[in-house]
């Protein structure tokens, strides 16, 4: 649905600056696709060349199997009407009741009065709106203010939604009610969603794919499990980490770990498992089969669109030898294995 | 007496709304799309043109540092060829919505130029077009501040009006000079400063209400 390929963005000021450095993305009919980043990381823009409010420097857009870059300015007017667009900051006309504001998109389309009623007034009831179609938007809550903004972006039935960060200004309640009329509209309207952000909790919730995007390049992208359970960028383990508790206990904080194994001494791993694999009784065998001792420090379970997704944090003892065939066992499971290090001496840390 | 008085004060307060609703109007229907002009055709706006920017920016200026007064003696050429004559109330609006086009396009210009980016933003990511955006988004948007700025200029223009009575134009200044200053009649003088004061308070007031019924923030 939604193909770019090498975008480049540059802006050119005293001092130019390379916005966007080469970014190839794919999306699927269909899918909501996430890109995070940091602030100042490139994704405004990236999400804004989709629909030239940003025109990239270089590069092709295509959506819906057409160059985007290559349409004249009414050609891009017309093009812009099936690609629907939300914001932090809502965006709604102040000077215009809910209902108006709604219909604003359909006027533009040049709809009579009576289609306008006939398309709003559902779309007021999608979004759970429809009490308040006379309030102005300085009546309403940020939330009730972004359902104003889904049902405005749905109103010429777009096949593309962007939502620019379009829950970042909003609690995490009602980022919760956001993102699942973005889901529900997602499955009934079988919208392609393309969202920016930079709370990673958004892209856990409601995203098929993820992209990380770092200083204007795409520098990871995947499933989103994927990336939960094998981040292969620091950025990304730094973004899980923020909802997923990565961190080592406290009694650990003051370890130094070698990258070493010693004799006598133990070995952290952190452990990442999704699915089924949960199931496997992977902590006894390893202990059996490679005689080594385990203990778990720090286990957590976390569901990610309904998978499970775990957390362990495991220390092993035993001979340097039997370490490596442990880790070897660990390895070959469909398990994510990360080693914090390794422990000198007969540490017990846990107790 | 009294009479008399009642009755030249009244001429003479018709003749000032004349003068001063005329070139409002004229302001109206040339200022704010002067405004408008001006901000759309600024730096990264919906219609970037930085020759026009530039050269309306330029003529606006220019009026705004003519003194009224100045101005007013110097289009008289200008008031001959469009109304025949340089006296009486036609001849003063010339000069009037001259100095007032600017001057509303400029309160026009900030007022318009308030107006969130976002909201231009969404509005153009929904596929509007230019002339959409100015007629749905910025005047809608902008318009309780509009109103506001429409308010000063009319109240500027019953100052400016007043001098355009000191050569010739009619109106309550042509007879607080002609009365009040020239035959020392200071009941005159009295009369029409309270008229006009209570002018201004009247459209400000007005002007206010106004701006805070269309409020919707």
């Amino acid at each position: 649905m939604i193909e770019l390929a090498g975008i480049t963005k540059i802006y050119n000021g005293t001092q130019s600056v390379q916005a966007l450095k080469g970014i190839d993305l794919k999306v699927p009919a269909g899918e909501i696709y996430g890109i995070i980043g940091k602030s100042g990381a490139g994704k405004s823009t990236l999400i804004r060349c989709i629909n030239m409010l940003e025109r990239p420097t270089a590069g092709t857009v295509l959506v819906d199997g057409e160059d985007m870059t290559g349409l004249s300015e009414q050609q891009l007017q017309q093009k812009r009407k099936k690609i629907g667009m939300i914001f932090q900051h809502f965006n709604l006309l102040s000077s215009r009741t809910v209902y108006d504001n709604v219909a604003f998109p359909l006027e533009l389309a040049g709809k009579s009065r009576q289609e306008i009623r006939d398309e709003v007034l559902p779309l007021l009831e999608l979004v759970g709106l429809t009490e308040w179609k006379d309030q102005y938007p300085a009546q309403l809550s940020g939330g009730q203010k972004q359902r104003v903004g889904i049902a405005r972006a749905l109103a010429n039935k777009p096949k593309v939604l962007l939502c620019d960060e379009a829950t970042s200004a909003l609690d995490p309640q009602t980022t919760q009610s956001i993102l699942r009329l973005l889901r529900d509209i997602n499955k009934k309207l079988a919208l392609t969603i393309v969202l920016i952000t930079h709370e990673m909790q958004v892209i856990k919730e409601i995203c098929d794919r993820v992209g990380v995007i770092e200083d204007g390049l795409i520098i990871e992208q995947g499933a989103v499990l994927e990336l939960f359970t094998r981040p292969r960028t620091a950025t990304a383990r730094e973004f899980i980490r923020t909802i997923v508790s990565h961190d080592l206990p406290d009694r650990f904080r003051n370890i130094r770990f070698s990258s070493q194994p010693a004799s006598g001494g133990s070995m952290v791993l952190r452990i990442s498992f999704v699915g089924e694999v949960a199931s496997e009784p992977v902590i006894s065998r390893v202990s059996r089969d490679c005689q080594v001792d385990t203990n778990i420090l720090f286990g957590n379970i976390d569901t990610i669109q309904d998978t499970p997704f775990g957390t362990l944090i495991l220390e092993i003892s035993g001979e340097p030898a039997a370490l490596d065939r442990a880790l070897q066992y660990l390895r070959v499971r469909e398990l994510g294995v990360e080693v914090i290090g390794y422990a000198a001496g007969n540490r017990q840390a846990a107790g | 007496m009294l009479p008399e008085i009642v009755k030249l004060l009244a001429e003479a307060l018709v003749e000032t709304v004349y003068m001063v609703g005329i070139s409002a109007l004229i302001a109206v229907v040339a200022g704010i799309p002067l405004g408008v002009i001006l901000v759309i055709t600024g730096k990264g706006h919906i219609l970037e043109h930085s020759l026009v920017h530039t050269v309306l920016g330029a003529v606006v200026n220019a009026t705004r540092s003519t003194p009224f007064i100045i101005l007013l003696v110097a289009i008289i050429p200008l008031t001959r060829l469009l109304v025949g004559t340089s006296i009486g109330i036609n001849a003063a609006i010339v000069p009037l919505s001259i100095a007032a086009i600017p001057f509303l396009g400029r309160i026009v210009e900030s007022a318009i130029r308030e107006v969130d980016r976002g909201v231009i933003e969404a509005a153009q990511s929904m596929g509007a077009s230019p002339l959409q955006i100015v007629r749905k988004v910025l005047i809608p948007e902008a318009l309780p501040a509009l109103v506001l700025g429409l308010t000063i200029t009319v109240i500027s223009l019953i100052g400016f009006s007043a001098m355009a009575g000191a050569i010739g134009g009619g109106g309550l200044g042509d007879l607080a000079i002609r009365y009040g200053y020239q035959r020392f009649r200071g009941d005159i003088m009295l009369a029409t400063v309270v008229i006009l004061i209570a002018q201004v308070q009247l459209v400000q007031s007005l002007g206010n209400h106004l701006a805070q019924r269309l409020s919707k923030k």
